[in-house]
């Protein structure tokens, strides 16, 4: 085995490296001359970036309507659109303890102004969500039910296609977090019935910090978060009702956008399955090794196919301390604490510290893993 | 002659979420070695472990503040469980005394 000197585990939290095409892509950008994409129109030989890249969005969640996505800063920013930008009032909204802070904290902030009820579905201790207990929850006020594709945590997913048919039956909206599944895991938006989709690009999408965008399909009004300058209609002194400037005040991050439009080409050209075929092919195998090294608990159910994503304990350090070992000792870069999650831990055994969490990439090696439970090894026992 | 001194360069608060209420990171102008960390122990309990690829040591001294950090590295952490403006004032007047035993 070569030296290892830096090892990137902490993938749920940004992707990295990202691919050389998104490092170069940013790069030429920057180094080009600005162009704005609603006058320049082909006389530049340039693509209009923008619907390039929406386009590949919209083809990556099977949706043909690509003025329906919108970019936003990252998926809080979608959420909270998402949330707040459906003024729901005397509604009851159905989540579930597997969600991130950016959903659970715009809903706790309406449930506190008195504008929602709010149920959370609880998980198994596992952390697996099982549909038909937020089916249980549905009353005659329910407006939307809202889940988080993926934990950020355990790795696992919920069915969506099975909610989805709840909330098509029940003419209630189906809002979903995709943060940590877009790019890895499928997703259809017209078989899944959903109705708004929240993604980030600096996850599995291999995009810059800062990007992220959100489906809104056809029929839905929300109140935008920002109005204000659009490149278009300035004649106009309201927002411009269409899609997808109504949502899109203000400029653009391009950069960020490029980034994203780099990354959607390298997972289409890689492949979503060579993609998920790598990543838990590495996963296996760090979890065959993980279970044979003594002084570790694993949480969560790590036999099933999920995302690359597992918390762990050293039982002898604080996850604090776990992290900060890994790092300092090893080069090992993970991440502790509660993932800001901090439901999901009640019903995992990982309350109220937290975990240490390992989450992997593509772009990880065996090599890496190897090093990895070498590492473990020394620290644990 | 060169001395093991410790002298901070920088320092940053961080973020902690459950160890203490507040946390630095501390740069230091040279590496920490062996002697800093015994003298440590004489401080308050440690823990050390110097089979790890760099060894970790982790200390409670006075007014529950917890210093940790690995031998061969620049940057220690503290955390304050207490008035964290007094419980530094504490480290840093440990630090003077470690200094002067060894200039």
């Amino acid at each position: 085995m070569g030296a290892i000197t830096k090892v990137y585990l902490n993938n749920a939290a940004t992707s990295y490296p990202k691919p050389e095409t998104v490092v170069s892509a940013v790069s030429r950008f920057i180094n080009s001359m600005p162009f704005h994409s609603s006058r320049s129109g082909f006389s530049e030989g340039k693509d209009d970036i923008l619907d390039a890249c929406r386009k590949k969005l919209a083809s990556l969640i099977n949706t043909k309507k690509q003025s329906n996505i919108i970019f936003t800063s990252g998926a809080t920013e979608s959420l909270n659109l998402a949330i707040f930008g459906n003024r729901f009032s005397e509604a009851h909204i159905i989540t579930t303890a597997a969600e991130h802070n950016s959903v659970l904290r715009p809903l706790k902030l309406l449930e506190k102004q008195g504008k929602i009820s709010l149920d959370i579905v609880e998980a198994d201790s596992s952390g697996i969500i099982n549909p038909k207990s937020i089916c249980k929850k549905i009353n005659k006020k329910t407006k939307a039910i809202i889940v988080n594709h993926c934990s950020n945590v355990t790795g696992l997913g919920i069915d969506l296609e099975e909610i989805g048919q709840i909330t098509n039956s029940n003419g209630m909206k189906f809002i979903v977090d995709a943060s940590q599944s877009i790019g890895s895991i499928n997703i259809d938006v017209e078989k899944f019935s959903i109705d708004i989709l929240a993604f980030t690009g600096h996850k599995q999408l291999f995009g810059l910090q800062g990007i992220g965008g959100i489906f809104i399909k056809d029929d839905l009004s929300l109140e935008p978060l920002k109005v204000g300058g659009t490149g278009v209609k300035s004649e106009l002194l309201f927002q411009p009702d269409y899609m997808p400037v109504y949502y899109e005040a203000g400029t653009q991050n391009y950069s960020g956008i490029v980034s994203l439009n780099a990354g959607l080409d390298f997972i289409f050209e890689t492949g979503i399955e060579e993609i998920r075929n790598k990543k838990n092919e590495l996963f296996r195998f760090l979890i065959q090794e993980m279970a044979n090294i003594p002084g570790i608990t694993l949480y969560s159910d790590n036999s099933r196919e999920k995302n690359p994503v597992l918390p762990f304990n050293i039982n002898r350090f604080s996850p604090e301390d776990t992290v900060y070992i890994l790092e300092n000792s090893y080069g090992i870069i993970t991440r502790s604490g509660l993932h800001c999650a901090p439901l999901i831990h009640q019903f995992i055994g990982t309350s109220p510290v937290g975990c240490a969490r390992i989450s992997l990439s593509y772009f990880n090696t065996f090599e890496e893993i190897e090093y990895l439970i070498k590492s473990l090894k020394e620290i644990a026992t | 002659m060169q001395h093991n001194t410790l002298i901070v360069v920088s320092e940053k608060e961080i973020q902690n979420c459950f160890e203490g209420d507040k946390a630095k990171e501390i740069l230091f102008d040279r590496i920490i070695e062996k002697d800093f960390i015994l003298f440590l122990k004489g401080k308050g309990s440690l823990q050390y472990y110097p089979t790890f690829a760099k060894p970790f040591f982790k200390a409670k001294i006075e007014d529950g503040i917890l210093i940790k950090g690995v031998e061969g590295s620049k940057t220690l952490r503290i955390i304050f469980n207490g008035e964290a403006e007094k419980s530094y004032n504490l480290f840093l007047k440990y630090l003077s005394e470690y200094n002067n035993r060894m200039r």
